[in-house]
C-alpha cells in the first residue's frame, strides 16, 4: 500500500510583507476584498485562503506566490 | 465584536426565546414566572397550534428585519461574506443538518416505541397525537438554527 501524500503544513509571511508595506489589517483586507477577521485568521495560520485570494495576496505585494506562501512537510 | 459573530449571537438568543415559547405554549409540568412548561405535551385545537406557528414565525421574520436594518442604518452589510465566511456558513450548515438528521431519528424512534409499547399510558413527551407531532418539529426546527448558530460563533471564534 502507498504510503499517500506527506501532510504538511501551510505558512506564510503576510504578516512580515504587510508591515513592511506600512499596512493595517484592516487596510489590507479592503484592498483583497476580504474581512479584518480573514487576514487576521490567515495571518495566525489558522485558515488557508483559497488560490484566488492567495494569488490576490501575493499580487498586492507586488511578490511572487512563493514569497508570501510555502508547503512546509510534516 | 465583528459584525459575523454579532449576527451569530442574536440569531441564538432570537431562536432560543423562540424555543422556549413553543416549550411553553405546547407544554406543561412545572411553573416559572407564571409560565407552565415541562414534558407533558398539553392537547391543543388546530386553531390554536397554527397561532402557535404563525406567531414564532411572524416574531423570527420581524427579528431579523429589524438586525438587518439596524446593520445597514450604520453602515454595514449584513449580506457581505468573504471566503471564510462560506466556508463557516458550510460548516455550520453541515453540523445543522446532522443536528436535525440526529433529531428526527430520536423522534420517530420516540414515537415508534410509545405506540409500541406504552399506549393509553402517561409517557415523558407523547408526540403520537398532532399536537405532539407539530411541537416536535417545530422544536427541532428551532434546535436547529441554534446550532447553526452556536456553531458559526465558535468556528469565527476558533478559525
Amino acid at each position: 500500500m502507498s504510503p499517500g501524500p506527506a501532510r504538511g503544513r501551510v505558512r506564510n509571511r503576510i504578516r512580515d510583507l504587510r508591515q513592511a508595506a506600512g499596512l493595517s489589517q484592516q487596510q489590507l483586507a479592503e484592498r483583497v476584498g476580504v474581512t479584518r477577521q480573514t487576514i487576521n485568521a490567515i495571518e495566525q495560520e489558522k485558515y488557508s485562503p483559497t488560490l484566488e485570494l492567495a494569488f490576490r495576496l501575493a499580487r498586492e505585494f507586488g511578490v511572487g506566490f512563493e514569497d508570501v506562501f510555502q508547503f512546509t512537510a510534516r | 465584536m465583528p459584525i459575523a459573530e454579532k449576527r451569530a449571537l442574536t440569531e441564538i438568543v432570537l431562536w432560543s426565546v423562540a424555543l422556549a415559547y413553543v416549550w411553553m405554549r405546547f407544554t406543561a409540568g412545572w411553573e416559572l414566572a407564571g409560565q407552565s412548561f415541562g414534558l407533558q405535551v398539553v392537547e391543543q385545537g388546530a386553531g390554536q397550534v397554527f397561532a402557535t406557528y404563525l406567531g414564532v414565525g411572524l416574531f423570527v421574520a420581524a427579528v431579523q428585519i429589524g438586525v438587518t436594518l439596524f446593520l445597514s442604518a450604520r453602515g454595514q452589510d449584513p449580506e457581505f461574506r468573504d471566503e471564510r465566511d462560506q466556508m463557516i456558513e458550510t460548516r455550520a450548515n453541515q453540523v445543522a443538518y446532522w443536528t436535525g438528521v440526529t433529531i428526527l431519528n430520536v423522534i420517530i424512534i420516540h414515537v415508534v416505541a410509545t405506540e409500541a409499547f406504552a399506549r393509553g399510558r402517561v409517557v415523558p413527551l407523547d408526540l403520537t397525537s398532532p399536537t405532539g407531532i407539530v411541537f416536535a418539529l417545530l422544536a427541532a426546527l428551532l434546535l436547529q438554527e441554534i446550532v447553526r448558530n452556536a456553531t458559526r460563533l465558535a468556528l469565527h471564534r476558533l478559525t
